[in-house]
């Protein structure tokens, strides 16, 4: 190595001579190793700023990169939610303008024109408002019996889904199996098996039969007494119901018409009763219960 | 050659691993024969490489230190007491002078001596101090490579270890050391970069 440099830097170079060892040093140290404490450094810590300089830049640092975060919404992104930053960084939900809107002159409802109307046909139902809805399903239900008009199929399938919730496990299982193995039978065959399941029922349940038939008699009883505008398949003679009754409907255009005309007016009549009773209009929401559960 | 001192060969004659062994079992005349043997060294290499001649006794001190409170990890077969207390000195010296960016440990401006014949002193210690500043002027690296081969005259392989460098490196690293050494004492005026004293 002495012989990369010339005389003249090695001559400058070892004029960098080293201070003498403080005497007492080594024993100092050999003590400091055997009492098992250790020698202070002699140069005390550093003063002022400089023996916090690196906390304060530390602090620094982490307050920067807070305000970063902060500023480019990076908190509002964390999978988890700190409280009272995440509220405070997430943005507002985005509100949509209102549309232009173009004001268009409706045509003024059917409400009111109930006045102008026909009185009210005695055949109409007239429902009283009941707090508890099976109760009010169960009057009403009655009432269109009573009425001969079909049964409201949302109440009745409601309330057989009610039942079969509440049926155990291994019947409900039971009950679904059948009702598949029903159901991927061909229509002739389903449709005995639909009859004879109800006649089943029927027999079994001699209440439900005799509404059955209250509600048969009462409905043939109107249908042949007033010629009924409501349902006129039921006033018609069982041969045209079917699906030649298209081909085989004796009817003019002109008695569609007045026929088509009577059930409008009915429709009309029935939903000012409901305006009048305070209930809700039917809205055209799927038929609860239309198929038998899928589980 | 420093290396070759009465104590030096003392404590080389006993075999490092053995003298471990029973500093592990903290023996403390053993201990004493390790310090006798390489605190001067430590205080040498830690003087040139940060300037400052409490500090190094720190340093020195430290790694002696070190040395007794982790005898018992002590692995047989390692390249020696020295070469170890040469590494954990150089380390402590390089983290000093890393830390020292962020503080002044300039030295105090030497008063002048009113003494006769004291002018010859004056340019002696002005040489001296110029000389200290130009080695000052390298970066720690190549500061570290001349003191240990230039100053100990440590093998390239040792003074690679101590740095923890391969050879192939510190020799590099040693080739750029001694350029900026040369360029640092002609800058400094000690001498010209032709060999010849520039004053």
């Amino acid at each position: 190595m002495s012989a990369d440099f010339t005389a003249t830097e090695r001559a400058a170079l070892d004029r960098v001579t080293v201070p003498v060892m403080r005497p007492g040093l080594a024993a100092d140290i050999v003590a400091a190793a055997a009492s098992g404490t250790r020698v202070p450094p002699r140069r005390g810590a550093r003063s002022g700023w400089r023996a916090q300089s690196r906390v304060l830049i530390g602090a620094g640092a982490l307050l920067l990169a807070s305000a970063t975060a902060a500023a480019t919404g990076w908190f509002g992104k964390l999978p988890i939610a700190i409280p009272g930053i995440t509220r405070t960084i997430a943005a507002p939900p985005e509100v949509k303008k209102p549309k232009h809107l173009v004001r268009v002159e409706k045509p003024k409802p059917w409400i009111g024109r109930t006045e102008a109307l026909a009185p009210i046909p005695e055949a109409a139902p007239v429902l009283l408002p009941d707090p508890a809805p099976p109760a009010l399903w169960r009057a009403q239900r009655q009432a269109r019996i009573a009425a001969g008009l079909p049964v409201k199929r949302p109440l009745v399938r409601r309330a057989l889904m009610a039942r079969f919730r509440a049926m155990p496990a291994t019947q409900r299982q039971a009950a679904v199996a059948e009702w598949r193995r029903i159901k991927a039978l061909p229509p002739p065959e389903r449709k005995a098996e639909i009859a004879k399941l109800k006649a089943d029922y029927l027999a079994t349940h001699p209440r439900v039969a005799a509404q059955v038939e209250r509600r048969l008699e009462a409905r043939s009883a109107l249908a042949a007494s007033a010629g009924d505008p409501i349902k006129p398949g039921a006033a018609l003679p069982s041969g045209t119901m079917g699906p030649d009754a298209a081909r085989a409907n004796p009817l003019t255009p002109q008695e569609r018409f007045e026929r088509r005309q009577a059930r409008r007016q009915w429709w009309m009549q029935r939903r000012a009763i409901r305006l009048q009773s305070g209930q809700q209009l039917p809205r055209n929401q799927p038929d609860e219960g239309q198929g038998a559960p899928e589980r | 050659m420093r290396f070759s001192s009465a104590a030096r060969e003392t404590a080389a004659a006993d075999n490092d691993d053995a003298l471990m062994t029973r500093i592990a079992g903290r023996d403390a005349v053993a201990f004493s024969r390790v310090v006798d043997a390489h605190a001067a060294m430590l205080h040498r290499i830690a003087y040139r490489m940060i300037g400052d001649a409490t500090e190094a006794e720190d340093v020195a001190q430290e790694a002696l230190l070190r040395l007794w409170a982790s005898a018992e990890r002590w692995r047989p077969g390692q390249a020696g007491i020295a070469a170890w207390l040469t590494r954990v000195a150089v380390n402590q010296c390089l983290d000093r002078l890393r830390r020292r960016r962020f503080a002044s440990d300039e030295e105090p401006p030497e008063r002048a001596d009113d003494a006769p014949g004291a002018e010859a002193q004056v340019e002696e210690d002005r040489l001296r101090h110029a000389a200290r500043a130009a080695l000052g002027d390298l970066s720690q690296r190549h500061r570290a490579a001349i003191v240990l081969t230039y100053y100990e005259e440590l093998p390239n392989s040792m003074a690679a270890d101590a740095l923890e460098l391969n050879l192939k490196a510190f020799e590099s690293l040693l080739l750029r050391a001694r350029g900026a050494m040369r360029a640092a004492l002609a800058a400094r005026g000690l001498t010209s970069l032709t060999g010849e004293i520039a004053s």
